[in-house]
Order: structure tokens, then sequence, then C-alpha cells
């Protein structure tokens, strides 16, 4: 077998990598892009420089996950038959505000993962009315702590915009927001089917 | 040339000192030294013009919001080139539905580009068109590595992945250029 070396310096000797570092670095753009950068600049708020607790963040993370375990384990226990009249007076007692989980400034979530967020989100509110009031209870807990970890993680990726890392943890925080509102939905249908 | 060196590295450490207290015309000055790698660096990973621009476009708008967290550990453009290559990877994870931009799969499949030059007349166009062709991962290292010369543990911290990935994804990008540039192995 053949073991080629990829040590610094490598570039030099293979000639492939030799003439790839010869290819010009800088391509100017089609157009000037700053008027349009620079028509932004003034919407965006800036990061507050302080020291980012990066325990904290992870912490988190755990925390989102745990949770969303024991949302499961409490949406699978659901009792017992629910019968229609119960689940309307549920819906008339105070129900806990939901608000949907908010990605800060440096959480770069595109339009179409707002977008397909929003889709289940109208499933979702449907849904959580038709569940008893302690569910409910939980899945606003829920997601109080999924905010939580995306304001954590929102306030490293200022100190940090090109983390790996961080970026993959507000993508799983994404996702868990996202799970939450499909096992809501899921388990809406199964109560449904069962009254 | 050492102390233009020295002067230039001293005027960029006032622009960006300047432009994290929230100076645009010194932001600006940035953009402009910068610009050209930026969208060169977009421009090969992505494979998409109007995309690259986009991209280049969301790399300076985050950097100017994250300006005042920047504590000058890494050197500016390298600062700059990791929110860039970040910008890439999440518009490639972006969900179905958004505009594709791949040329390739994972796999390497279509890489049906023309690359008939001999080995001793390959061209830099057929330079980019074979790095272009690779699949993402390959292609990525290939660009950062090859072409930005950044090391393997450069590479890795901004893909996000093990150094060890970085060096077989290049080693897996060389065998595949040679086989669209007609090389012989070895060469």
């Amino acid at each position: 077998m053949k073991t080629i070396p990829f040590e610094r310096g490598s570039r030099d000797k293979d000639q492939l990598l030799a003439q790839a570092s010869r290819l010009p670095r800088d391509v100017a753009p089609p157009h000037d892009v700053w008027p349009a950068i620079a028509a932004r600049l003034s919407d965006q708020s800036r990061a507050t420089p302080r020291r980012f607790n990066w325990p904290m963040a992870l912490a988190a993370g755990f925390l989102v996950a745990s949770v969303s375990a024991l949302l499961t384990w409490g949406l699978m226990r659901e009792p017992s038959p629910v019968s229609g009249e119960t689940m309307l007076a549920g819906v008339t007692a105070s129900q806990p505000v939901l608000v949907p989980v908010r990605y800060g400034p440096n959480s770069a979530l595109g339009e179409s993962h707002l977008e397909a967020r929003d889709e289940l989100l109208v499933q979702f509110r449907q849904r959580l009315d038709e569940l008893p009031p302690g569910t409910r209870e939980t899945v606003v807990k829920n997601l109080a702590i999924i905010q939580r970890a995306a304001s954590e993680i929102d306030a490293a990726l200022a100190q940090d915009p090109a983390s790996g890392m961080l970026n993959e943890l507000l993508l799983s925080t994404y996702q868990e927001e996202l799970q939450l509102y499909s096992k809501v939905v899921t388990a809406g249908d199964a109560l449904m089917r069962r009254s | 040339m050492a102390g233009l060196a020295m002067d230039s590295a001293g005027d960029e450490i006032e622009q960006v000192a300047r432009a994290r207290n929230g100076d645009v015309g010194a932001f600006e000055g940035l953009y402009r030294d910068h610009v050209g790698r930026v969208y060169g660096l977009c421009l090969r990973m992505t494979g998409h013009a109007q995309i690259a621009e986009d991209l280049t476009q969301d790399t300076f708008v985050s950097a100017w919001r994250s300006l005042p967290g920047y504590e000058g550990r890494s050197r500016f453009s390298t600062w700059l080139h990791r929110i860039a290559v970040n910008a890439v990877l999440g518009q490639r994870r972006a969900p179905p539905g958004r505009d594709e931009i791949s040329m390739t799969d994972e796999a390497g499949e279509q890489m049906d580009i023309a690359a008939e030059s001999e080995m001793d007349r390959i061209t830099p166009i057929d330079l980019e068109r074979a790095i272009a062709a690779l699949p993402a991962g390959a292609r990525d290292i290939m660009i950062l590595h090859g072409i930005y010369g950044y090391s393997h543990e450069e590479a890795a911290g901004m893909l996000g992945v093990a150094v060890g990935t970085c060096k077989a994804q290049l080693h897996r990008a060389r065998q595949l250029m040679r086989v669209h540039l007609h090389m012989e192995e070895g060469k």
C-alpha cells in the first residue's frame, strides 16, 4: 500500500497541490456587493463582548435532550381515554402562553428553516389545545428550556460565529424544537383516535 | 518589503479596531481588502455565482455584527474565512426547497466535466473544473488546503471535522482529480 504524506509542505511536493496553490485566491464578484451590505448593517444589532460560559451552553443542550425524553415518556403514559368533554374542559382552563423559540441575531438559521418551523407550528397549535392541561404545561416548559439553550448558543455565536460546534448545537436545538412540535401533533392524533 | 508588510498589518489592526467601534468607513476598507478572497472561497465551495455573492454579503454582515467579540487571537482574514466557510456549510444544510448548489453529490456522481487535457497541458481552468466537480467534502479541503493554504488542523477547525477526515478527503480529492485530469499516479 502506498502512503501519501500530508504534512505541511506537501503542497510543494505534490504537483497537483502545487498547481492548486498557484490558482488565484482572489476572485472579484461580478457586482460590487458593498451597497447591499451597507444597507443591511444599519439593521443589525451588534454583539456586546462578554465572556461566554461554554459549559452553560453544553448543559443547556443536554437539558434539552433529557427534557425531551421526559416529554416523550409523559405523552406515552398519557392516561386514559380522555373524553371529548374532558378535553374541552381542559381548553377552557387558563392555558399557559405558548411562545415559539426565538433565535437571536447571531443564529444563522435560514428563512427556509423558519418557514418549515412555522408550518409545523400551525398543526402543533391545533393539537396543543386538545392535550390535557398537565401535558400542555410540560410542553410550554420544554419550549422555555429550548429557548434558554437557543439564547445561550446565540450569545456564544456572537463571540465565535464560525464555530462548527456551536452551529451544530444551534441546529440540534432547532431540531429539538421541531421534534417537540411533531411529538405533540402525533400524540394529539393518537388521543383523537382514542376518544 | 518587511516594513511594508508591517505597515499593512498595522493598518489592518487599526482598521479592525475602528470597525469594532462602529466605523462603517473602516469596515468598508476591510471589505475592499478581503472581498475577493471571500467571494473566491464561496464561489469555489458552492460552484454558483449568485449564491456565492449572497454568501459573501452574509459573511460581511455577520462579521460586522460579531466584530465587537473579535479579540484578535487569529488573523482577521482567518476569522473572516471561518465565517465564510460556516455560511457555506449553513447554506448546504438548508432544508430541501432552497436553491440546490452542489454540482456533485457525496458519492461523486455527475462528475461529467470535460477534462481532456494531458498532464503537461493542464490549465488553471482545467484545474478549477476538476476541483468544482469533486464531491463536497473533498472539494472543501482541496480549496482550503490546496488553494488557500490552510493546514489540515486549520481546515478541520473551519469545517468542524476531524484532522484525519481532512487528510482522507484530500487523498480522495487528489485521486479523483488525477482521474479527471488524466494524470498518472504519483505525478
